[in-house]
């Protein structure tokens, strides 16, 4: 990363403990510190139950850090996409994403284009009036991303965002994504328990620990966009793939290539 | 073929259940006439349906009278039971305080304190004993279902609500209470039978004289062994809880047809 570019998140010592009655507080994650810079694309990766979630919830705010902090360039800029496409069942696919608007008190008539126009980016225009019962998971997953798009977000917060699709449709919404992501330039930070995943679509990969989930990995990789076949067939694709696996095995630190270096914090 | 076989089914789940229905009918007849049983133990079908047209018109009027305080009780559950329950949903405190004496109006026997709120609203006010009476047997399942409704809802979407700043009056306007929706419906199919038999079960026990409901016309009949009348009033009983359930199937459907798995109808 070049040394212009400036943080869109800061993590600084983040922790979250949970505590249920009667047990010792439990620390899910951290403590936590690095910066994500803007416009880049992150894949935080771990086991489940290693907090990515959670942090994920911190930067959003939708819960309190235990000790240390977390700080967010443009905090209302940011959209949040869900595993399950968490739609509401009862709206039309055009109501779905008119909602942050709708909650916003923007009337309908005035920005009905912009949601046809979020809808279009997505394939979906002609689905607008469906209910989404009527589509299909890919489909579905393609809505909510609509929704989050809508608001022009900074920072895009991605929670295992097709990890319930089978892998020809997570395949291609990952390219679709990728193709968003370098038209708009928003940050990305992108949660997924998916190794190759991770590695084909960020330029870093950030590798969590379990129980609690701390940094033991920090993978670059260092190929141009658009990513296609022919990239994960390449070394690069190999070897960053192979740094971040050793990092999740807890193996050895620095494990490092040409083109694909990783370090342990 | 697959239409015609859906088309087979549903007129299958008609006539099925219609045909037992005349097989029973008819034995029930021919038991009747063969064995001689005399009209006060039990009338043939056919004498019920004598009697159902002749004492039709003045039956008509007292069960109009018992649909009134039905729909009445009804409609009261519905607004108290949901009102009370999104009360609840904004105050946890208010529901640790309340909830359990709902569940006491609930589990006490409406007949055990019927003569109480008779006397209490006065004896010469039995319509409005008979309404409160109906109102509280009614007004549960509203209320336990709509507070397990508004609990249901996704718990990402409230997250999603939080991070656009949703005021508490559009979570639940746009999120909680369109996600209860199946719930407070599934509440007033039970409820509004239940309402009907609040109606019929207190004006037995708090009415009198003075008291026009179906009820009364049902003990009259009793005390003066008009026993196929009786029955013509129990027919009546049950075609009206049934129409009352059907309306507010069909109100599901309605509601609930484009979105909700319980009421997509699915090509078989």
């Amino acid at each position: 990363m070049s040394t212009a570019s400036t943080p869109a998140i800061v993590f600084d010592q983040l922790t979250k403990s949970y505590s249920s009655a009667g047990d010792a507080p439990q620390s899910a994650l951290g403590p936590l510190t690095g910066t994500i810079e803007q416009g880049s694309f992150v894949s935080l990766v771990g086991p489940s139950g290693c907090g990515k979630s959670t942090a994920l919830k911190l930067i959003a705010g939708l819960l309190t850090p235990s000790s240390g902090n977390v700080s967010v360039h443009a905090k209302n800029d940011l959209s949040y996409v869900f595993q399950d496409a968490t739609l509401m069942p009862w709206a039309s696919v055009f109501d779905n994403v008119y909602l942050p608007f709708k909650l916003a008190g923007v009337p309908r008539a005035v920005i009905e284009e912009e949601v046809m126009a979020s809808l279009d980016r997505v394939g979906l225009a002609d689905r607008a009036q469906a209910f989404p019962r009527e589509l299909s998971g890919g489909m579905k997953m393609r809505v909510s991303i609509a929704r989050a798009l809508i608001t022009d977000p900074k920072v895009l917060l991605m929670d295992e965002p097709f990890a319930a699709l089978d892998e020809f449709t997570r395949e291609k919404l990952d390219d679709e994504l990728l193709d968003l992501w370098r038209a708009q330039k928003w940050t990305v930070l992108f949660v997924t328990h998916s190794i190759y995943e991770s590695v084909y679509l960020s330029q870093r990969v950030m590798v969590l620990s379990q129980n609690p989930g701390q940094l033991i990995g920090d993978v670059q990789v260092d190929a141009p966009y658009p990513r296609g076949q022919a990239f994960r067939e390449s070394t690069v694709y190999f070897e960053a793939c192979r740094a971040v696996s050793a990092a999740m095995r807890g193996g050895p630190p620095g494990f490092s290539s040409a083109n694909a270096e990783a370090h342990s914090r | 073929m697959n239409g015609k076989s859906a088309r087979s089914h549903s007129l299958d789940t008609l006539l099925i259940p219609l045909g037992v229905g005349a097989c029973v009918l008819g034995l029930w007849e021919f038991l009747v006439v063969f064995n001689d049983v005399p009209e006060f133990v039990l009338p043939a079908p056919s004498r019920i349906w004598a009697s159902l047209l002749q004492d039709g018109p003045s039956l008509l009027g007292s069960l109009g009278v018992t649909l009134k305080i039905t729909l009445a009780a009804f409609f009261l559950a519905v607004v108290g039971g949901v009102g009370l329950a999104v009360l609840f949903s904004q105050s946890r405190t208010l529901e640790m305080a309340l909830f359990p004496y709902a569940v006491i109006l609930q589990v006490t026997p409406v007949v055990a304190i019927a003569p109480l709120v008779l006397i209490w609203v006065g004896f010469d006010r039995t319509q409005l004993a008979l309404l409160i009476l109906a109102w509280i047997i009614a007004f549960f399942p509203i209320l336990s279902n709509t507070v397990l409704g508004l609990r249901s809802a996704d718990h990402n979407l409230r997250d999603l609500f939080a991070l656009y700043h949703a005021s508490r009056w559009q979570t639940l306007r746009h999120l909680l209470l369109p996600a209860a929706l199946p719930h407070i419906l599934s509440g007033m199919k039970v409820s509004g039978g239940l309402a009907l038999i609040g109606a019929i079960v207190a004006e037995f026990v708090a009415g009198s004289g003075t008291s026009a409901g179906l009820a009364w016309r049902i003990i009259e009949a009793g005390n003066r062994l008009q026993i196929p009348k009786m029955f013509a009033a129990l027919v009546l009983l049950s075609l009206t809880g049934i129409l009352i359930f059907f309306v507010l199937t069909v109100l599901e459907r309605l509601l609930l047809r484009r979105w909700h798995e319980s009421a997509v109808i699915r090509e078989v």
